[in-house]
């Protein structure tokens, strides 16, 4: 995670981490073989790894926007930039994305934060993708089902 | 079945759990207690068990085995002691996958996988107040299709 959650892990009542590694990802990609995953099979060959960190609360508001915030300010430009608050499609979620642009100028990662009253789910999605690639996994290892809607890429080196 | 073989074939469904001792679990079982100083409790007829269930039912719960400690000694450990301890015991290839911890420690969930040849494998740790059970078992397609599909409901049914 590139982000130190801590403080939420700290307030929380329960604290749940799906970690799938390279060799995870691998291992999950053969059984995939749906054909509602084809399209998430082929992109999760190509990830180093899908982080997610849940904390579930006992009570809304348990919870306050300074330690939403505390993570945002974790996500800091020139590395990462936020691209796009969405709007979950299930149970009226709110969800910032935030992208990693890697050396080359693609997109090297992207952090997902999907809150709601009562759950705080904190994605680290590492490798190279797409921002519309998370709706491909959204609903799989513990990715929230969002839409984020189409982003320009990022210009290459020596692009006019 | 023949009744000369019948002896013969408890024999062997109580002698599982020693037959295995080569095994991921027997080996985590034993560092654990090692590590912790806790003591597993024995499981009178978990061999035969697992034997009439199959015979019963017909279905063979595929290469299922399972440790139960029960000792005062596990609330003296905190989560992250327990968890060290269970990756320690469990070796570099097993990856973890999922952990789920209640912040009043009443609860621990850990879940490694690991790649054994063409199957998969899954190692499941559960800590309730002062017991902690451990389960191996091999996963099938279908099932590690449910796991990727709704990884927070299946860990909560474990």
């Amino acid at each position: 995670m590139p982000v130190n959650l801590d403080r939420l892990a700290a307030k929380a009542s329960e604290t749940t981490e799906v970690t799938l590694n390279q060799r995870t990802l691998q291992l999950a990609a053969r059984f995939m073989n749906d054909e509602d995953d084809l399209e998430a099979r082929e992109l999760v060959k190509k990830l180093k790894g899908i982080y997610v960190r849940s904390f579930e609360f006992d009570k809304p508001g348990e919870y306050s926007q300074a330690d939403v915030e505390e993570v945002r300010a974790q996500l800091k430009s020139p590395i990462w930039e936020k691209i796009v608050r969405v709007h979950s499609k299930r149970d009226g979620e709110n969800a910032e994305v935030y992208f990693k642009a890697d050396s080359t100028k693609q997109i090297g990662g992207l952090v997902v934060i999907a809150a709601d009253p009562r759950e705080l789910t904190i994605v680290h999605i590492d490798g190279p993708l797409d921002p519309s690639d998370i709706d491909k996994l959204g609903g799989d290892f513990g990715v929230p089902r969002i839409e984020v809607p189409p982003q320009p890429k990022p210009a290459k080196e020596g692009a006019r | 079945m023949n009744r000369r073989l019948l002896p013969a074939a408890v024999f062997a469904c109580l002698a599982l759990p020693i037959s295995i001792s080569a095994s991921d679990l027997s080996r985590v079982v034993q560092a654990m207690e090692n590590d912790l100083g806790v003591h597993h409790t024995h499981i009178p007829m978990w061999g035969m068990a697992m034997f009439v269930g199959k015979v019963v039912s017909g279905f063979q719960m595929p290469g299922v085995k399972l440790a139960v400690f029960e000792d005062a000694r596990l609330s003296e450990h905190s989560p992250q002691e327990l968890d060290s301890a269970l990756a320690r015991a469990l070796g570099p290839e097993w990856t973890p996958f999922v952990t789920s911890v209640s912040n009043d420690g009443s609860e621990q969930n850990w879940i490694y996988l690991r790649q054994d040849r063409k199957k998969l494998k899954m190692f499941i740790a559960t800590v309730e107040t002062n017991e902690l059970s451990l389960v191996e078992v091999n996963v099938s397609e279908r099932e590690m299709c449910k796991w990727i599909n709704n990884v927070y409901e299946m860990a909560a049914r474990k």
